[in-house]
């Protein structure tokens, strides 16, 4: 039996402490809300609003908003919107990718009230942070009355938008690698339009410690991470070990092109056909292979 | 729930229910329809509004998250039988409002866009003016004619 919009409680905890423990209790008849972007469009449907009630987390934006360096991460705390992350002068030194996925996601007004934490935990494999933050060693941190763990982002969706968190676990933050010395970096979305479009195919990549030898480009370290081309994000193992297993020159990146379009795996929907999507993706790993051999 | 705010500059106390949209509060129980429901999905644009001085779609608000804060529509721009804002003005001399369905929301974001230029938040070029209203969807105009009346908003407003 569903209920109508209008009957739905919403709790809205004024600390991060209180959150954790109201989730302990009854977090699998919870749905925790941000900035509303993809729930208020989800609860049109009844039969996607909660058991019991919303957890309103905008309360909590003290402990939970807000960029700064921990170590030597960069530390988002899951509150920050898609806005405070295109407005960051510590993410344009750091994170130049993830800053390139914000100045192309949504809006405005999607921008201004998106949080990075409900593009993480809402988990659509087609979502424009998820590649950039991939490529930069993301790890993110969920809270229980527990305690804290922190689990890889490649390994943080089970499956098509289930992220492996407990429904008595809050994301508090997401943490990634601060930039390396001399990195290459590329993030590329392909869509409709340029704005307020959702991706046909995303590619995202940072590589370092790229030196031109005689024969060729020695890559040391490269990430690369996709989108919209599988069930969920993709951080590209399989294609990331063949260039690092050579000198990258035109052989080895055909090859490296030909082992992504085999590592992905999108599908035929009403943005795009898998075929388009494979070959998207080739090319935009060839542009960023490219850029390699230019800036080595 | 009893929700109080502040609504275009004065203290406003309503029954509502808390998943309710800001939009249909504003629209239904408040009388003000400038702002337009759309797609009521965030793509078009139609319903925007400030929050706490921050332009977002209100149809992805529930009220829940209103409460004790400021908002201000369209009608908070000009008053019956006070002169047009600027904006409102030329978009009606350049023929950038036909239908008129996304002209609210359009104004807001060419407003917002304005706004923040005066504050020094960003760097003012044609590309700029483009984005600040890509989340704004027009079917009629082709956006040729609302572009022109930012720009001449923009230059009346002077530096």
């Amino acid at each position: 039996m569903s209920r109508g919009r209008d009957e739905v409680e919403v709790l809205a905890p004024s600390s991060l402490r209180e959150a954790v423990q109201v989730l302990a209790e009854v977090g699998a008849e919870a749905i925790p809300l941000a900035g509303g972007s993809d729930l208020m469009v989800a609860f049109r449907d009844v039969s996607k609003l909660p058991r019991g009630f919303v957890l309103d987390l905008l309360g909590l934006e003290p402990e939970l908003r807000g960029i700064e360096l921990v170590e030597d991460e960069v530390q988002i705390g899951a509150l920050t919107t898609v806005d405070d992350i295109l407005h960051s002068s510590l993410l344009a030194a750091e994170a130049r990718p993830l800053v390139e996925a914000a100045r192309c996601f949504g809006s405005t007004q999607i921008r201004n009230r998106a949080t990075i934490g409900g593009n993480v935990m809402n988990g659509s494999p087609a979502a424009d942070s998820l590649p950039a933050l991939l490529a930069l060693d993301a790890r993110v941190t969920l809270l229980s009355s527990e305690g804290p763990r922190t689990v890889p982002l490649y390994s943080f969706y089970a499956d098509y938008r289930r992220p492996v968190a407990k429904p008595s676990e809050l994301l508090v933050s997401i943490r990634i690698a601060r930039a390396p010395a001399n990195p290459i970096e590329s993030f590329r979305k392909v869509a409709a339009r340029r704005a307020q479009a959702i991706a046909k195919v995303i590619l995202a990549g940072r590589a370092w410690d790229v030196r031109a030898e005689e024969e060729g480009v020695r890559i040391g370290e490269i990430r690369l991470a996709a989108g919209s081309v599988g069930p969920t994000p993709m951080r590209l193992f399989e294609t990331e070990r063949i260039l690092r297993s050579e000198l990258l020159g035109p052989r080895l990146a055909a090859e490296a092109v030909a082992v992504l379009r085999s590592e992905i795996t999108p599908i035929d929907d009403l943005r795009s056909t898998a075929a388009y999507r494979r070959l998207v993706a080739g090319r935009l790993l060839e542009d960023f292979l490219g850029s390699l051999l230019l800036q080595a | 729930m009893k929700v109080s705010f502040r609504l275009n500059g004065e203290t406003r106390s309503i029954e509502s229910a808390p998943l309710d949209r800001l939009l249909d509060v504003l629209r239904r129980d408040l009388g003000l329809t400038a702002a337009k429901e759309g797609c009521g999905e965030g793509e078009c644009g139609a319903c925007s509004v400030f929050l706490d001085g921050v332009l977002v779609c209100s149809c992805l608000v529930p009220m829940a998250q209103v409460r004790g804060r400021s908002v201000e529509t369209l009608e908070a721009l000009t008053r019956p039988g006070a002169p047009l804002h600027p904006l409102q003005r030329l978009l009606i001399e350049t023929d950038g409002s036909q239908c008129g369905f996304c002209s609210p929301g359009m104004i807001m974001a060419g407003v917002d866009y304005m706004r923040r230029l005066a504050r020094g938040e960003v760097e003012d070029d044609h590309e700029a003016r483009l984005r600040a209203i890509a989340g704004n969807i027009c079917r009629c105009t082709g956006y040729t004619k609302i572009v022109e009346a930012i720009d001449r908003a923009i230059e009346e407003a002077g530096p």
